[in-house]
């Protein structure tokens, strides 16, 4: 199960991000035993399955109800907890 | 092994210290059903849309309102709606579960609804503090008080809406076990449905109670009924 912690969006940006930073840092002319740096994957790297999105409680009550969260991130909402002793929303979804 | 053939009731409607218990619970087992059947919510059920030049009391004159105390369909808890920006005001609700006062208090909406975090049985009043230069409506939302206490997910062993197998995907906001506060949430825990209630759908939950003995073979009212509310007015 791959678990998001804090600020979900910000780790996937960052997934994204790196791949295509990488074809432009390297030389047009590399030597040709080299090898060819792989495309850029223009979709988040999570993985199919079961994930848990964790986010402080006035995050989540800034967003517009779990199911919103559960389309942002491409899945399906199967439930979502709220804990008032840590302060954190758990929400579970699967993708795939 | 004893045989109780007609079940064992826990929680009386008066508990030993005094304290007033949701009525009709009874427990065959540590396995409690709660059935409830709530009507759609209504955003000004309790306050029509207004406006306060200072601090001051909410009018509750809504639909839900009877001697001007509101009286929601089933323990619920009460949202306020406004299309400005009152994220700089602080809401105070007083109210009552059954007949336990309750106080809580939680930030204005923006361009929202929001929901104080404690269902109650009656409204009393809704006080702000400071003017109000948007109008903001208080009604119900569909968010409900549980029962008895629900400290984890792992109790609620079925959550059926509507009739349907498949698990609600709605949201579990756990029991609050910190000392009640104004500013603490529910000590039962709250559920919020996966769609709005419309007066004929059932939502139907089987939860694992805790709490039914201390380990000297007595209930704990604490574990089974959550912490007694923060409030007294």
């Amino acid at each position: 199960m791959a678990k998001a912690k804090g600020d979900d969006k910000v780790e996937e940006k960052a997934a994204v991000a790196d791949p295509q930073a990488a074809p432009a840092a390297a030389p047009a002319a590399a030597p040709a035993d080299d090898p060819v740096p792989p495309a850029a994957d223009p979709e988040p790297a999570l993985p199919p399955g079961r994930l848990v999105v964790e986010m402080s409680v006035a995050e989540f009550e800034a967003h517009e109800g779990p199911a919103a969260i559960a389309a942002e991130h491409k899945a399906r909402l199967l439930g979502c907890v709220i804990d008032p002793a840590d302060g954190v929303a758990r929400i579970e979804l699967e993708r795939g | 092994m004893t045989l109780f053939r007609d079940g064992v009731f826990f929680g009386p409607r008066y508990a030993p210290e005094g304290r007033t218990k949701p009525p009709g619970l009874i427990l065959g087992s540590n396995i409690h059903r709660w059935s409830i059947v709530p009507a759609t919510l209504d955003r000004d059920g309790y306050g029509a849309a207004q406006t306060l030049g200072g601090a001051g009391d909410l009018t509750l004159a809504g639909a839900l309102v009877v001697g001007g105390v509101g009286i929601p369909d089933v323990p619920r808890c009460v949202g306020l709606y406004s299309s400005g920006n009152l994220s700089a005001r602080t809401f105070t609700l007083y109210g009552y579960y059954y007949d336990e006062p309750v106080i809580v208090s939680r930030t204005g909406p923006n361009n929202s609804t929001v929901s104080f975090a404690k269902a109650v049985t009656k409204v009393n009043r809704i006080a702000v503090d400071g003017a109000v230069g948007t109008n903001v409506e208080a009604g119900t939302v569909d968010v409900f008080g549980f029962p008895i206490r629900v400290k984890r997910a792992g109790q609620l062993l079925s959550v059926s809406w509507n009739g349907l197998l498949a698990r609600d995907t709605g949201t579990v906001t756990v029991a609050d076990d910190t000392t009640p506060a104004i500013g603490t949430g529910d000590p039962r825990g709250t559920y919020t449905l996966s769609e709005a209630a419309n007066g004929s759908k059932r939502l139907e939950v089987h939860i694992s109670a805790e709490g039914l003995t201390n380990g000297n073979g007595t209930p704990s009212w604490d574990e089974l009924f959550g912490k007694k509310h923060y409030g007294a007015f």
